[in-house]
């Protein structure tokens, strides 16, 4: 009887070869290379962003996902890749990158529009954004292609058609290139193979004095406690009044500065990937864990 | 050996060259100062139709059914140079006969090439008469090729007989002996001399006797019988040429149209391409010029008012000879860009280079292919705008916002290779990504004890929960775009959202508040 099953399915097969190749035969699913994002954590957790398929970071403001997204981009251009950035609202900072490990050179930056921005120029934006990435997807050769539309808000972001997901998830579909959605809520639905959801914790703030990475330099009398904070976007000086000059730093009013960023990853979705035997549930489970960002070492806790 | 190119009614050939639908029309090219016009090249149609060189426009207009056009020098000249690549990419011993006659200042029809050796490569010499005839089709011109062994009889065959005609050591006497005296390019003296000694064909002048000719005719008789016997022996001058890779086309009626625009420009860049392959280039700068003039429903002094030039420069990161990717880029350039008036000539100039030599590394992923690259750029400075598609570029300064924006090159990010930058490595930098706001959001702020407390957004009230700060920064006074501003990173809450880490600043100038951008 299975001979017989098995006979003319293949006959069947035969006959409609020239017009739908395989007809009775499944596509056999090949499971996609994951790329690691650098954070230890993550890549445990996921097994890595995977490449030929459509990933969503999601995370409300201050989620630590824009944190995460710039680790993904500099260790997909530690691989030589070429990234290309779809910017929706044009909020990308070049400095805050290069700090990252991403390599400005090797990124390609689309700035599509600004964040107040009524509703109908919004939605301009976002289709211009919809477009420069099918454009992007199409042109083919990319380690990764960026959607950013994180501080897009929920009602326009939903406007988006599904279809558009969908095309989406075809062009990228059998190439190297991984597209990364960076939004507030997840969109995409079954499109994605992956979604990450950041959520804030807390934040840490610790007495300057700590912050051996950030103060290097001190100015006067060191054991009065006045310090520069040289950064790469400049030397800043803490002062208790408005100094008259640039060159007589003021004594310390607030020996504090922002640390760390704590923030939750929860792991929405992960179809079809390697890692899919290690969660309890064949498709969709919902897990957790407590993740570090710290503000001067950030996520280095995390790396493997 | 040697190899002589031939363009009958060149003319009208370089005009066809660009228009090849006239090729199926009658025409005939007049010259002169109005209104004494006169023809002076016409196609094999408009000879069938009686016309002959020399006849005034007034007699030409009596064909019906021709059509009459100006002589374009630019066109003649680009048509000359594109017979000489064609003739380049066979030997680099290439004769310029327009050189060789004093005081001409007009594009030669005439190309005369050395072609010894060529045979260890092409095989006979027909076969190599016609792949010099086939190269000569593909610049656009049907030329007549003739092969001899010395140049002058070279030249002669392919001024008498039509397509392409290979005379062997020994037989060019023969060979020549039909054709005109007035191929010999005498003087007209000489010439009624000869006409009127009955004197006809070049066999005729052959056949006299070398003293009695010499002393009717001189020294310029004995040179124009060997001429005509096809013995003379000379060496070849060969001509530097240039790389000027341009075509013009001057339109009879302007055009208000891009698509029809496109359609011309993909004839031109078709003929830029051809010699760019014959000379093995390939152009890494396209430079578009444009004679715009006013609408026909102007006057003619308006028209003339409104005669402006309007140019764009195209820079390729790559070197290419893809025609439809120069005109695709051209298209997209033109539509985002328009020329503000209808168009009566066109200019395209390319700037030749060595090809690029596609060496990547076995294991290093492969980066988006130059061409197609270029094209989803012009593509997207399309939609978004050509300032905000790039690689940004940090500046050296300590202004905020202190970058620009460059053009993206894939291959000058692939060449370099994977670099180990590891993350954080820049002395004292934090690696908490911001979401700046462009432009900063101006925000109204509460202080308490010199610390902010409150701060206003969106409507929206935030409390303060933690905040670091403040810190100076100022620079630029010298400059007009000074800055001067204190900075806090403050913890907001309000009691339905999360916190939100924010970076404010107060702007000692205007003493104003604003949200530079996010800790995210």
């Amino acid at each position: 009887m299975l001979n017989l099953a098995s006979d003319l399915r293949s006959r069947v097969e035969a006959a409609l070869e020239h017009r739908i190749p395989h007809a009775l035969t499944p596509i056999q699913r090949t499971t996609p290379e994951l790329m690691p994002t650098g954070i230890g954590s993550v890549d445990t957790l996921t097994g890595g962003i995977p490449l030929g398929c459509l990933t969503e970071i999601c995370g409300t403001e201050s989620s630590g996902r824009t944190s995460v997204l710039m680790a993904i981009i500099a260790q997909s251009m530690r691989r030589g890749e070429i990234c290309a950035l779809v910017d929706a609202s044009d909020a990308f900072d070049p400095q805050s990158a290069t700090n990252a490990g991403v390599e400005l050179e090797k990124l390609l930056w689309v700035r599509c529009g600004r964040v107040n921005l009524d509703d109908s120029t919004r939605s301009a934006r976002i289709e211009s954004a919809l477009k420069c990435t099918d454009l992007l997807l199409q042109a083919g050769g990319f380690g990764l292609v960026v959607l950013d539309l994180a501080d897009t808000p929920v009602s326009a972001a939903r406007r988006i058609p599904l279809t558009t997901w969908f095309r989406f998830r075809r062009a990228v579909e059998h190439t190297k290139t991984a597209l990364v959605v960076l939004e507030e809520q997840p969109h995409a639905k079954s499109c994605a193979s992956l979604v990450m959801e950041f959520t804030v914790a807390q934040s840490t703030w610790t007495e300057a004095a700590e912050q051996r990475g950030t103060i290097i330099g001190v100015h006067g009398d060191a054991l009065e406690g006045v310090s520069f904070r040289v950064t790469s976007q400049g030397v800043a000086v803490p002062f208790e009044r408005p100094a008259s000059s640039f060159e007589t730093p003021q004594r310390w009013n607030t020996p504090r500065l922002l640390s760390a960023m704590h923030v939750h990853l929860q792991v929405m979705r992960s179809r079809g990937l390697r890692e899919m035997q290690k969660f309890p549930a064949q498709s969709e489970r919902v897990h957790s864990q407590l993740l570090s960002c710290s503000a001067s070492e950030p996520l280095a806790g995390l790396e493997a | 050996m040697f190899a002589c190119i031939y363009v009958p009614d060149f003319p009208a050939q370089a005009l066809t060259r660009v228009s090849p639908e006239l090729r199926d029309q009658a025409i005939a090219v007049l010259d002169g100062t109005p209104p004494l016009l006169t023809v002076i090249a016409a196609n094999p149609r408009a000879r069938d139709m009686g016309i002959q060189v020399s006849m005034t426009k007034l007699h030409a207009e009596a064909c019906a059914g021709l059509q009459l056009l100006r002589r374009s020098l630019l066109q003649e000249a680009a048509a000359h140079d594109a017979l000489l690549d064609s003739a380049s990419s066979f030997s680099p011993r290439v004769e310029d006969t327009q050189l060789r006659t004093p005081g001409s200042h007009l594009p030669g029809d005439t190309i005369i090439l050395d072609i010894s050796g060529l045979n260890r490569l092409l095989g006979s010499a027909a076969k190599i008469a016609h792949e010099i005839f086939s190269a000569v089709s593909k610049m656009g011109l049907i030329a007549n090729v003739a092969i001899a062994d010395n140049p002058d009889a070279a030249m002669h065959l392919a001024r008498g007989f039509l397509g392409v005609t290979v005379a062997a050591p020994g037989t060019e006497a023969r060979r020549l002996a039909t054709l005109p005296v007035t191929l010999l390019g005498a003087a007209p003296a000489m010439l009624e001399t000869l006409e009127s000694w009955g004197i006809h064909d070049f066999g005729s002048l052959a056949a006299l006797p070398e003293v009695a000719l010499s002393q009717r005719l001189g020294q310029e008789g004995l040179r124009l019988q060997k001429l005509a016997c096809g013995s003379t022996r000379r060496t070849l001058v060969p001509a530097e040429m240039p790389l000027k890779f341009e075509e013009t086309f001057e339109l009879e009626d302007a055009l208000e149209l891009l698509e029809p625009l496109a359609f011309l420009l993909n004839r031109m860049l078709e003929q830029i391409c051809a010699r760019l392959l014959a000379r093995s280039l390939a152009a890494n700068e396209m430079r578009l010029a444009l004679e715009l003039t006013g609408y026909e429903d102007q006057s003619a002094a308006e028209q003339e008012a409104r005669k402006t030039a309007y140019e764009r420069t195209f820079q390729f990161p790559v070197p290419m000879q893809d025609c439809r990717t120069f005109l695709k880029l051209l298209q997209l350039d033109l539509a985002a860009h328009p020329p503000g008036g209808p168009v009566k000539k066109i200019l395209l100039a390319a700037k030749a280079v060595p090809p690029r030599f596609a060496q990547s590394g076995l294991f290093l992923p492969q980066g988006p292919a130059p061409e197609r690259l270029e094209l989803t750029l012009a593509r997207i400075r399309g939609i978004v705008g050509d300032e905000r598609v790039g690689s940004p570029e940090l500046l050296d300064t300590h202004a905020p916002e202190g970058f620009r924006m460059r053009s993206f090159h894939s291959n000058n990010s692939t060449s370099k290779g994977a670099k180990d930058v590891t993350p954080g490595s820049v002395r004292g930098s934090s690696r908490t990504a911001m979401r700046i706001f462009r432009p900063p959001l101006q925000t109204k702020v509460q202080l308490k004890q010199g610390m902010p407390s409150r701060l206003f957004l969106h409507g929206q009230r935030h409390q303060v929960t933690a905040a670091a700060g403040p810190w100076r920064r100022s620079g630029g006074w010298w400059t007009e775009h000074g800055w001067t501003r204190d900075e806090w990173d403050l913890e907001l809450r309000t009691n339905e959202t999360s916190p939100v880490l924010v970076r404010v600043y107060r702007d000692l100038t205007s003493a104003k508040w604003f949200v530079e951008g996010s800790f995210d």
